[in-house]
């Protein structure tokens, strides 16, 4: 496919800040938001900001400014040893905001989940936890052969999981892999983590984003034919997993955790 | 054992039928005939049920309590189904058939109270995937035959039932790639993606598809109703989202294939 002059000049998130949490690119038909939020690409109010801000961004372009057009998105770190750890826990045991994980982030999970372009994942580096769910939410995932491990470790927190976020991991992965993933917590890496289903290719590093982008060019023309008829399969297929996430429940995580520096 | 029962097509007496039904010992066989792709429409829908009354009362009521079976499969060699009728949707305006007939035939056959076989001799696209999904076995031909859920590309969305058979019959990891792709499945690798439970060369299919009925015509003759009831226990949640009602206009989602 030939490769179009990018139309679309790099932001960074949040504005005019001195230190970005994310950037988000295009080349071609895919645009790539990249976080860049050290050490660990973790959620927090900030962060979930930033992040909505260029899906926005991604939204508009594909469903207004440039509907009709192929259009797909790729998410991935700027950190050479993780994707991202999940969520901000240091964050919230200082600024004890009980909302944050139904409010913001479920509710970030659910966007990414019914998304209106097709979204891969390119796991550069260990995903865990609020990582790993925000990366099952996309429709395809790529990973890193020879590093990055991928774990649901909540047990070892300790922390339970919302019923939102334990449906994702059910709705998404093969039972037989759903168990250890949760419960020893089992650890995924490279051919591993294709087999349990949990990845749909891996990729030596220097091609991983090259491997991320030919999956995005696949998917790229479903939205410019099918328009927001995309999200609405998306809402028909993980119905379950939606309802789920909309449950709100007040989490106070200074209850059952305790941070690590 | 010779047959004991005569073929009958449908519609009855129908220069065109749309479906044939046979007999070979215990086993059934419904054959698709409605070239030039076996797409669902009120026709065929109801030719369907017409066959699939006389199995019915065969294996519950007249032969109670002996062994039967059902295979389903085409007479066409290039196609088992590509799904709904879109052309009849878009020209007759009938807003219900989807959810009043399509989705009520899937579920019928969902909790057919024989043990059911798809013989996919052909393509399998959209609702005839569904429709081969909601059997209890399939064997797919091995050199020829792709399935896939196509309606991204329709473009078209899913009712709720509709999505929901492939939620609960398939892997978590064969389901995205089939809606989303949309991928396309073939051979073994039909098999490996847990679409198919086994893939036969041409002239075997049937064979092996009944083979597939043998196994299973024992069950009816010795839980009776029980067979239906097991499956509605096991798919309740999908039989749940095939009973909600929905309108459904084709004309205002999509563009007519001629």
């Amino acid at each position: 496919m030939a490769e179009k002059t990018t139309d679309f000049a790099p932001l960074a998130f949040p504005r005019d800040s001195a230190k970005p949490v994310m950037t988000l690119s295009k080349a071609g038909h895919v645009f790539t938001l990249t976080m860049t939020s050290p050490p660990d690409n973790r959620f927090n109010p900030t962060f979930v900001k930033s992040m909505n801000e260029a899906l926005d961004i991604v939204e508009d372009w594909a469903l207004k400014s440039h509907r009709g057009e192929p259009c797909a998105l790729i998410t991935t770190s700027s950190s050479d040893k993780f994707y991202s750890n999940g969520l901000d826990v240091m964050y919230l045991f200082k600024n004890p905001d009980t909302w944050f994980i139904s409010d913001q982030y479920l509710q970030l999970l659910k966007r990414v989940l019914l998304f209106p372009v097709i979204t891969v994942a390119a796991l550069n580096g260990h995903t865990f936890a609020g990582g790993l769910l925000f990366a099952l939410c996309h429709d395809y995932r790529i990973l890193r052969t020879d590093k990055g491990l991928l774990s649901l470790n909540e047990i070892d927190l300790p922390s339970s999981l919302h019923p939102g976020m334990a449906w994702i991991a059910r709705a998404k992965l093969p039972p037989t892999t759903v168990h250890p993933l949760i419960f020893e917590p089992k650890r995924y890496g490279g051919q591993a983590a294709v087999d349990a289903g949990l990845v749909d290719a891996i990729a030596p590093a220097d091609q991983l984003l090259a491997v991320a982008r030919k999956w995005a060019d696949q998917g790229a023309p479903k939205v410019a034919r099918a328009g927001p008829i995309v999200s609405e399969l998306k809402l028909g297929t993980y119905a379950d997993v939606v309802e789920k996430l909309d449950i709100r429940m007040e989490i106070d995580v200074r209850k059952f955790m305790k941070p690590k520096m | 054992m010779s047959t004991d029962f005569v073929p009958i097509s449908f519609p009855r007496n129908s220069a065109e039928p749309a479906v044939k039904l046979t007999k070979a010992g215990d086993v059934f066989t419904l054959t698709m005939t409605a070239t030039p792709d076996n797409r669902f429409n009120p026709t065929f829908v109801k030719s369907i049920n017409d066959a699939l009354d006389v199995v019915e009362d065969w294996a519950l009521k007249s032969h109670r309590g002996k062994p039967c079976a059902l295979i389903t499969t085409s007479d066409s060699d290039k196609f088992y189904s590509n799904g709904l009728d879109i052309v009849y949707l878009f020209q007759s305006s009938d807003t219900w058939f989807v959810a009043d007939q399509f989705l009520q035939l899937l579920k019928r056959v969902l909790l057919f109270p024989v043990i059911t076989v798809a013989a996919v001799n052909g393509h399998a696209f959209a609702g005839g995937l569904l429709f081969a999904l909601c059997h209890d076995y399939r064997i797919l031909r091995a050199d020829k035959g792709l399935l896939s859920l196509n309606e991204i590309d329709l473009p078209s969305s899913l009712l709720p039932g509709m999505a929901w058979i492939p939620r609960a019959k398939l892997p978590p990891t064969t389901v995205h790639p089939l809606i989303f792709g949309p991928k396309r499945y073939g051979g073994q690798a039909a098999v490996d993606a847990g679409l198919v439970d086994a893939i036969a060369p041409a002239d075997q299919l049937l064979t092996v598809a009944n083979k597939w009925a043998e196994k299973g015509a024992p069950k009816v003759a010795h839980a009776g109703p029980i067979v239906s009831e097991l499956k509605k226990d096991m798919y309740a949640d999908v039989v749940a989202k095939l009973e909600i009602r929905t309108e459904v206009d084709v004309r205002k989602k999509m563009q007519a294939k001629m």
